[in-house]
């Protein structure tokens, strides 16, 4: 699954019955373009590599997205963010002989989380997909862009694929290499999200991608290794209404194992039902986790300065697969202030019992 | 040393008994203060505004990239230049339409892309708003206020034309912008539909750009043949350009204002010593020193300065309010709408302000207050003391005056290109001239006499009068004339300027038609013309010949200055006023390419002289070396402009075109007739077209002229006005301290209306002084603002031109503003009571 940022900002216009204001953000208009006229995710697809990495403009949403935790020889350390949303304003192309008329906007979300500075630097982008500005392609290779932040891939679609931004406040230039073969998630890559037929995604992932590169931050040059993860969702609506926000987790285990899970928040605070997770063990085989078989429960907070409370501090526990962990904040102000601020940072996981640090991931929480 | 609070104590009592005199004092203070204030705050939120809402529309942008020919800029130069991580770039693509007669400014836009509408932008445009530009082909966006003014509903469907094409767009929803003065009659639209709209497709007009000076090189090599870079000619600097001459002639106007504040004080000051000598004596013999009552006086008129002047900084800031409307009023006549514009209150022009003033009192202080100190215990003082002083300080006065005379000169010569220089100059002059004034006025009147004493008793009475009390008439005379002056040397100036420039456009514009596109009113690149076009107005019947015009920018020592390249045709050579030389030789140089014209003011800023070489640059950085065949008078382009031939431009630059058409028509021609021929010519141009008389040029330029200078009647008024208070406040003095003489007068039969005759007389009698010493003042006023202020500022030479009118203005001006000022004194010496007066 993955960020539903924007379908998320869909449920928040459609809770909001007041009249559009001066102050609302670019994301919560965003949820204002009517389903209708777009492809939905009812049932399970053929998937065909590498045609599936490029955009799919008949669903309204797409995303591709990498996560990592990289350090480099002196055990420095770094989480990273790249976020490429494609957005569908409308269906169909406006009718205009000019080469700036679309309805696909893009949008990018970077962040990297400098873990011994405890500082977390992030930036947005939009940009229109017209005269060559922003998109996706699949011709000479594979390549996702806004101006010039892009992932590309090898000739054809092959490994090793660049990540490449040049942001305001830092430099990424990565090379990802996939560990293990591709994982179709949810049920043959259809995740169902919401209750409702057709409030689902695609979605599929990368769970462990060796990564080796170059980040340039105050200044200074770092040459890292690490492991990324790489997620691509496609749909057209997701949640359901009673649905506020979620909790998704991907982990790397020291030990070669990969772990996937997210857990859909309702209104109530429950979990819903629909909250599921992969286990990916090191030869690649996947056991789906249904949220019966997980314990989990925040136990320490951070409070921004909004006043949203975010859990920093996880228990974690799989009874079936005997684990028990602490998931653990590598620090707190991992914030996205990007329209709708969401958290999403770096952290460590710590055997519940040895407090030894076990694996690596990323977290994400919306919703708070 | 007695504590200073009783001496203050002191102050307050004198000042308890003479309120005339500490109102008058605290009002000419405030009033002096309060014109240069406003003036200040006026200017300061005219230019605030402006530059605020100019750089939300065009940015802080240092660089343009412009087609050299064609169409405009291919799309893919600004996705090339995004792709190389340049994002502080801007699309732009505008034209002009017309909606319900008016006409529309259509600027196309990518709202997502930085920087037009980042955080810092003044124009707002709903989220939605953003996304349905996109979405939806034909949506515009209007000002809310524009929308509300036409009566236009949302969600209607707009009739349009453009270049004389019907066509339409919806009104999709409105932006709020915080200064909707230049945002009235532009419609934003998404980039797509003005590129549909204009019939631009692929194209824009210009990307703008951010460059430092390490990246212009590399950028000038990478970019295409078809387009060049040039440096932004922003609006700002446009408007900057256009409003400096009457800011800097209002910034003049309101120091005199303060000059005339000061002697006002300084009357005042003077004549509350000279009331208080026996009180002074008195403190002396208990013990009072000589550097007590120099405080005391010091810490008086400190006082009395500090809450005049912010008393000054409250009317200086109401009157802003309104010198702003007019201000802005000049302003919207440069750029085409009218709005409120927020009047700020700039905390650097309010203590700019009281420190000028306050500075100015304890100048003006200085010499009371050492008289004060001067007074001796053991002196019974006699009122005509200081008269009898008055002439022996006549002759060293003079002499002052005359070597600050020659020290305003030697600053003049020395600090021969310096504005300040030349200000300081100004007030130097003035000030050796209000020196003179005492002597002046002895002289005046020594030749007045035998012809005055032959009128009879009373005028004989009032000429002695007025003698006897010198020493404080003369200040009532000295800022009245200064008044005075300083309106006959304003006066003088524009009137010298306004017939100059109209002299210069009947001059300038030798033909009769001119045609350009519609957009060169903001800048003075305009938007090229099909060159087709010229041979085919040359057959039109009734056409005798044709110039040409193409108006572009080249950078002359890094500033970007107008460039006209200029093909005069048969007529246009008449249009050219050399200050040397000339004649069909230098043309014939000038069109073989061997030299090139400046303007005036160019080569004022660049020192340039004919046969000088100017150095430029062409598009692609290259230096191109020309030589100056001839400077000509301009009054267009403040900061100077070059013409050359076309072949010149050709041989140097790839850029090619034509901006602008003139047509010379027959004697016989029928104006009207040409036009229509014209505007078929011109119909389904691709760029909005105007085509106008010179007449019509003319007119409107002058008419801008005029509005420019209005403002400068106020200030002149003003000024005025707080030398109308100062001869108020003197003849209040007088009177009051004669109130026993005329009681003795009344007492020995002199009836009240002949008392009234004769102070109505005297205050004629200053009021006819002090016009007539501002006459000289106030030439050589006119002549430093126009041939070293004006100058200096801008490089602009121009005509004196001297109406005896101006003589009978400022006389009678002057016996006006006295005759008002005496008009109570008068009515309250007419209720004089006798047996009162005589006790008092």
């Amino acid at each position: 699954m993955r960020l539903m940022i924007l379908a998320l900002s869909l449920f928040m216009v459609a809770c909001d019955k007041q009249p559009q204001s001066q102050e609302m953000e670019l994301q919560d208009w965003l949820g204002g373009i009517a389903d209708e006229g777009f492809e939905r995710a009812t049932e399970p697809r053929q998937f065909t590599f590498p045609e599936d990495h490029n955009a799919h403009p008949g669903f309204r949403n797409e995303w591709w997205y990498v996560t990592g935790n990289v350090a480099d020889k002196n055990g420095y350390e770094f989480g990273y963010q790249v976020t490429f949303f494609r957005i569908g304003l409308s269906p169909d192309k406006p009718k205009s002989d000019s080469p700036w008329a679309t309805n696909q906007l893009w949008m990018a979300h970077i962040a990297l989380s400098d873990i011994p500075k405890q500082r977390h630097h992030h930036q947005q982008r939009l940009v229109r997909q017209a005269i060559g500005l922003a998109g996706s392609e699949l011709e000479q290779n594979f390549r996702v862009w806004l101006e010039d932040w892009q992932i590309i891939s090898s000739k054809g679609a092959d490994f090793p694929w660049k990540v490449q931004i040049k942001a305001q406040d830092f430099v990424l230039d990565l090379a990802l290499t996939k560990a293990k073969p591709l994982v179709l998630q949810g049920q043959q890559g259809l995740s169902q999200k919401g209750k409702q037929k057709g409030n689902a995604s695609y979605y599929y992932s990368y769970p462990r991608m060796d990564t080796s590169g170059t980040i340039k931050v105050n200044k200074q040059s770092y040459s890292v290794k690490g492991l990324s993860w790489f997620d691509r969702e496609w749909s057209t609506s997701a949640l359901d209404d009673n649905q506020v926000g979620w909790d998704w987790f991907a982990l790397q285990f020291d030990d070669g194992n990969d772990f996937m899970y997210y857990q859909l928040r309702q209104t109530t605070g429950e979990a819903d039902v629909t909250s599921s997770g992969k286990w990916i063990a090191g030869d690649g085989s996947v056991t789906e986790i249904s949220k019966d078989e997980v314990y989990l429960q925040p136990i320490d907070y951070w409070k921004n300065e909004k006043g949203e409370r975010y859990p920093v501090v996880w228990q974690f526990e799989i009874p079936t697969l005997k684990k028990k962990w602490l998931v653990k904040a590598r620090f707190p102000e991992q914030m996205m202030d990007t329209g709708v601020s969401y958290w999403e940072g770096a952290v460590e996981v710590l055997d519940a019992v040895s407090k030894q640090r076990v694996a690596k991931g990323y977290l994400e929480m919306t919703g708070y | 040393m007695l504590p200073p609070m009783s001496l203050l104590r002191s102050s307050i009592r004198f000042f308890r008994q003479h309120p005339w005199q500490f109102w008058l004092t605290l009002l000419s203070i405030a009033l002096g203060t309060a014109v240069m204030i406003a003036v200040d705050l006026a200017n300061h939120s005219a230019r605030q505004s402006f530059a605020n809402s100019i750089d939300n529309v065009s940015g802080k942008m240092t660089h343009h990239i412009v087609a050299n020919s064609g169409q405009g800029v291919p799309d893919i130069v600004y996705a090339n230049l995004r792709l190389a991580g340049m994002r502080q770039t801007a699309a732009m693509i505008e034209g002009d339409v017309v909606i319900a007669g008016e006409v529309f400014q259509v600027i196309g836009i990518d709202p997502f892309a930085e920087p037009l509408f980042d955080q810092q932008s003044g124009v707002s445009i709903e989220p939605m708003l953003m996304l349905q530009l996109l979405t939806e082909p034909s949506a515009v966006l209007m000002a809310e206020r524009t929308r509300q003014r036409l009566g236009f509903s949302l969600s209607s469907e707009l009739a349009l034309s453009v270049n004389g094409k019907q066509s339409s767009v919806m009104l999709q929803g409105v932006f709020t912008s915080t200064n909707q003065a230049v945002m009235d009659n532009v419609l934003f639209t998404d980039i797509a539909n003005a590129q549909q709209l204009l019939r631009k497709t692929g194209f824009l007009d210009r990307i703008e750009l951010i460059l430092t000076e390490e990246q212009i090189p590399s950028m000038a090599q990478q970019l295409p043949q078809s387009v060049k870079l040039i440096t932004s000619p922003t609006k700002t600097q446009a408007l900057d350009q256009m409003t400096k001459a009457f800011r800097t002639n209002l910034t003049a106007m309101s120091l005199l204002a303060v000059l005339v504040g000061a002697f006002l004080v300084y009357n005042t000051m003077t004549f509350s010593v000279l009331q208080r000598r026996k009180q002074f004596a008195v403190e002396r013999l208990i013990g009072v020193t000589q550097r007590d009552l120099f405080l005391q006086m010091l810490i008086e008129a400190v006082l009395i300065g500090l809450v005049g002047a912010l008393l000054g900084v409250f009317l200086g800031a109401l009157l802003g309010q309104a010198l702003l409307m007019l201000v802005m009023q000049t302003i919207d006549d440069i750029f085409r709408s009218t709005d409120q514009v927020a009047f700020s209150i700039n905390v650097w022009s309010v203590v700019k302000g009281l420190g000028i003033t306050l500075s100015a009192v304890i100048l003006a202080t200085l010499v009371p207050a050492w008289e004060a100190a001067k007074t001796q215990p053991v002196h019974v003082t006699r009122a005509s003391m200081l008269e009898g002083r008055f002439n022996q300080v006549l002759k060293p006065l003079f002499f002052i005056g005359a070597l600050m005379g020659l020290f305003a000169f030697v600053v003049l010569v020395v600090f021969q290109r310096s504005l300040i220089g030349g200000f300081f100059a100004l007030f130097l002059m003035v000030i050796a001239y209000s020196l003179w004034i005492p002597s002046l006025t002895v002289a005046a009147l020594a030749i007045l006499r035998p012809w005055w004493e032959k009128m009879g008793t009373l005028p004989a009475m009032v000429l002695r009068a007025v003698h006897s009390s010198l020493s404080r008439m003369n200040i009532a005379i000295i800022a009245l004339a200064i008044a005075v002056s300083a309106t006959v040397g304003v006066g003088i100036m524009i009137g010298s300027f306004r017939a100059s420039v109209a002299d210069w456009l009947a001059m300038t514009l030798q033909s009769d038609l001119y045609i350009s596109s519609v957009n060169d009113a903001e800048s003075r690149v305009e938007g090229k013309l099909p060159e087709s076009w010229l041979s085919k107005a040359q057959k039109l019947p009734g056409v005798e010949s044709v110039s040409s015009g193409y108006s572009t920018y080249v950078e002359v020592e890094q500033v970007p200055t107008p460039l006209l390249v200029l093909n005069p045709g048969e007529h246009g050579k008449q249009g050219f006023r050399f200050l040397e030389g000339g004649g069909e030789e230098l043309w014939q140089d000038y069109m073989a390419g061997e030299v090139i014209f400046i303007s005036e003011p160019l080569a004022y800023h660049h020192d340039l002289n004919v046969g000088d070489r100017l150095l430029t640059k062409n598009e692609q950085g290259v230096s191109v070396s020309a030589m100056i065949g001839g400077i000509y008078q301009d009054y267009s382009a403040t900061q100077g402009m070059l013409v050359m031939a076309p072949g010149f431009y050709e041989k140097h630059w790839r850029d090619r075109g034509i901006s602008s058409i003139g047509l010379k028509l027959t004697a016989s021609a029928d104006g009207d007739q040409v036009r229509q021929a014209l505007r078929a010519l011109t119909e389904g141009a691709s760029t909005a077209i105007r085509i106008r008389s010179n007449k019509e040029i003319r007119e409107v330029s002058l008419a801008i002229f005029d509005r420019t200078f209005a403002i400068t009647n106020v200030l002149r008024l003003l000024v005025i006005i707080v030398a109308f208070v100062g001869v108020f406040s003197a003849l209040m003095a007088v009177l009051l301290e004669k109130t026993r003489e005329f009681s003795v007068l009344r007492a020995t039969g002199m009836t009240s209306t002949q008392l009234a005759k004769m102070i109505l007389m005297q205050t004629l009698l200053i009021g006819f002084l002090a016009g007539l010493f501002a006459l000289p003042l106030g030439w050589a006023m006119s002549e430093l603002l126009i041939h070293v202020i004006n100058q200096r500022s801008f490089g602009w030479t121009m005509e004196r031109v001297f109406s005896g009118w101006v003589i009978f203005e400022a006389i009678g001006l002057s016996m006006l503003a006295a005759l008002l000022a005496g008009i109570y004194p008068m009515y309250r010496m007419k209720k004089l009571i006798i047996r009162e007066g005589l006790s008092a």
